[in-house]
């Protein structure tokens, strides 16, 4: 292993870290001509330090195109990174063989977006979800040989177990996504997902699809099912206040780069990335009131190219605080002080403690009742 | 100004009539913005096609009702008479920018379509109105941009185009249709601060349609919350967040995990699904996942009934009952309550 910044993550099996990603890049060529030669290269994900703890929900927010997805599909492998490591559990997994990935994809699950694409739709539910018990050859005891023939009485019970589990009936073994809701289709998902028992699920913005009622169904089923079993997640999503609720700690990503990351209350009340304070602040809330006396940052313009990212800082064209030096000058994500717990933030001129535009977001009481 | 009295819009289909709106009334005055909530397939967007009469007859038809336009029921007009309110009167912006623009043609050639079909303009006149309404939303340096194709936009900018586009014939009433739910929350953000602009500078009155109770909050003078089809809450915007009178509207606030509120409340979800807009409860719509349900509520149908002065909503509850199950609802989900 190479020497790394970070001392407190080298020894395997003291790694208080579940997952970690160390300058994970992944850069995608755009290809012109008749010829097809690379004539650029789409930065996804440039240059990402991530650390996810045991037992942890960390929040990634960012808008669309930010890389976000593209960050949680490198770290589950499913796209090859450019460059960096990613270590599960301690080992770098990607320099893994296909044997050794399989082994390690057990524990490492992942939640869709789109509940209507992510089901085939010529499955059972029954298939669906016995799926990767069959992929994993698992059998009774949970251990991973056998060929699991002789097992599928067993493999019933376990998808009823799991339907059951994520609030289905067991009699719907036999149907198709079809016939389920947004909502029912997720859990579906989720039943899937846990089905290996895995230590880790990446959950991709897994009720944006969803309606507000629903929304909060599944929001309290994945919040159920991580204390019950004791899950990692990692959870993506571009609504602020659904991460806010479900998250310990918080990843704001900006071009594909993480711009600030702190436990979830410092981040919400005290951000000191000018980004993560317009984004908090651009987001309205249900509260009339609250409202007409907001102070909002509007930020001009739109998110630039990932293709060519801006020189310096990616986010001073649209900074409020952005000056010269920020144009020349590339942050790093160093830690910030003032807060406790491990507040970092990519900023020269962040923002400190007093000059949060908005500041009367986040009260205490829930009702104030109009005329009383 | 706009009147919109027991509108009924249903569908036939094969298997059964469709009653996705079924008896939704509501004015608006110049100026003013109406927020219509609510869950997808509540009926929100038909009650706006519908306005524009832009449903599809058949399958669609309109049983009852009348949309006031200026002393004229556009469920009457012609279909000529409507292309000339559409666009003049009332225009509308939609979801999905890139499907509401034609890709083939410059973003400057549909405005331009749009003004010259309305007014009777040369195109050169045409042209430079255009760039102006460009430049009024806020697209930089318009006189080249207008020469650009819908792609060549960002989506933001294409919602931008669409607002001016909408807004080239100075209507009387803008029908904004989820117009920033493919957006970004800065780029949101944005578009709802033009709005607002807009709105000041021509007087222009608003329909917000969307499910998101921020929006609301933020821009809405009073509400309307739609449920499988029907209003079931209409008030100020006041009203419908500090005192909801419908178990629905209160369910779906206390629902929405909040930014705006410290420590940590577990969210209550509503269960269960909507009902099929086929085949209808009996009894309240609500009832089959409404917290507060009683025995009664499975078989009368509540109307949509004054309860407070200029508070309306359709529940058999009286105000006290509602009041007293939501306060203890929400002591139990540690919901604190600020005195005065």
């Amino acid at each position: 292993m190479s020497a790394s910044r970070n001392v407190s993550t080298t020894s395997a099996a003291g790694s208080e870290y579940l997952l970690e990603a160390k300058n994970v890049k992944m850069h995608f060529p755009i290809k012109a001509g008749v010829l097809k030669r690379t004539v650029g290269h789409v930065k996804a994900v440039d240059g990402v330090d991530l650390q996810v703890r045991k037992g942890e929900t960390l929040g990634l927010v960012g808008e669309s195109g930010c890389g976000k997805s593209t960050l949680a599909r490198v770290m589950m492998r499913l796209l090859e990174a450019t460059e960096g490591e990613v270590l599960f559990e301690g080992e770098d997994i990607l320099s893994y063989n296909r044997r050794q990935m399989l082994r390690v994809r057990r524990n490492m699950q992942i939640i869709f977006q789109d509940p209507y694409a992510s089901l085939n739709p010529r499955m059972t539910i029954g298939n669906i979800i016995a799926e990767p018990l069959k992929t994993h050859k698992i059998v009774e005891n949970g251990s991973g040989t056998g060929d699991g023939s002789g097992s599928r009485g067993w493999q019933k019970r376990r998808v009823q177990e799991l339907l059951e589990l994520v609030g289905l009936s067991p009699e719907h073994y036999n149907r198709y996504p079809h016939e389920f809701s947004g909502g029912q289709r997720q859990r579906i998902g989720v039943a899937r997902a846990i089905a290996l028992n895995p230590k880790l699920i990446i959950c991709d913005e897994p009720v944006s699809a969803l309606d507000v009622s629903i929304q909060a169904q599944v929001v309290n089923l994945l919040e159920d099912i991580q204390k019950e079993f004791d899950l990692t997640y990692i959870f993506i999503a571009h609504d602020l206040s659904v991460v806010k609720h479900i998250s310990d700690r918080v990843a704001v990503m900006y071009l594909g780069r993480i711009v600030e990351t702190a436990d979830r209350t410092a981040l919400y009340s005290e951000p000191r990335h000018p980004y993560t304070n317009s984004l908090l602040s651009a987001i309205p809330v249900p509260d009339p009131k609250k409202e007409r006396e907001r102070r909002r940052i509007v930020l001009t313009g739109d998110v630039p190219s990932p293709a060519n990212p801006p020189p310096g800082c990616t986010f001073n064209p649209r900074c409020p605080r952005a000056r010269d030096y920020c144009k020349e000058n590339e942050p790093a994500l160093e830690p910030q002080g003032g807060s406790q717990g491990d507040h970092r933030a990519s900023c020269f001129f962040p923002v400190l403690e007093g000059q949060k535009v908005d500041e009367h977001v986040e009260s205490e009481p829930y009702r104030a009742r109009a005329g009383e | 100004m706009l009147e919109v009295n027991n509108l009924k819009t249903h569908f036939k289909t094969q298997d059964g009539i469709v009653k996705a709106v079924d008896g939704v009334s509501f004015s608006l005055e110049p100026g003013e913005t109406l927020g219509i909530v609510g869950e997808s397939g509540s009926g929100k967007s038909v009650t706006a096609l519908s306005l524009m009469q832009l449903n599809s007859t058949p399958p669609g038809y309109y049983p009852e009702g009348e949309v006031i336009f200026e002393d004229r029921n556009l469920l009457e007009a012609s279909e000529r008479e409507m292309q000339r309110i559409r666009g003049d009167d009332l225009a509308m912006i939609f979801q999905d920018p890139m499907t509401s623009l034609n890709p083939v043609f410059t973003v400057g050639n549909q405005i331009t379509e749009a003004i010259r079909l309305h007014q009777e303009v040369s195109k050169s006149e045409a042209r430079q109105r255009a760039v102006q309404a460009l430049r009024d939303v806020g697209i930089p340096r318009p006189e080249e941009r207008v020469k650009d194709y819908p792609h060549q936009y960002s989506g933001g900018m294409r919602q931008r185009a669409m607002i001016a586009m909408a807004l080239s014939c100075n209507p009387k009433v803008l029908i904004a249709d989820e117009p920033t739910t493919a957006l970004d929350v800065t780029i949101q953000a944005q578009i709802l601060e033009l709005m607002a602009d807009i709105q000041e500078r021509f007087g222009t009155a608003i329909i917000m349609i969307t499910h998101d109770l921020g929006i609301v909050a933020q821009i809405a003078d009073k509400v309307t919350v739609m449920y499988a089809g029907r209003a079931v809450e209409q008030g100020t915007t006041e009203d419908i967040f500090y005192d909801p009178l419908m178990p629905y509207s209160w369910s779906l606030l206390r629902s929405l995990p909040r930014l705006d509120i410290a420590g940590e409340t577990r969210l209550l979800p509503i269960e269960g699904q909507p009902p099929s807009l086929i085949f209808l409860p009996e009894g309240c719509n609500f009832s089959g996942r409404c917290p507060f349900v009683k025995e009664e509520c499975l078989t009368i149908d509540p109307a949509l009934e004054e309860k407070k002065p200029g508070h309306h909503a359709a529940c058999i509850l009286s105000v006290d009952e509602i009041e007293a199950r939501e306060r203890e609802a929400d002591r139990e989900l540690g919901v604190r309550e600020e005195a005065g």
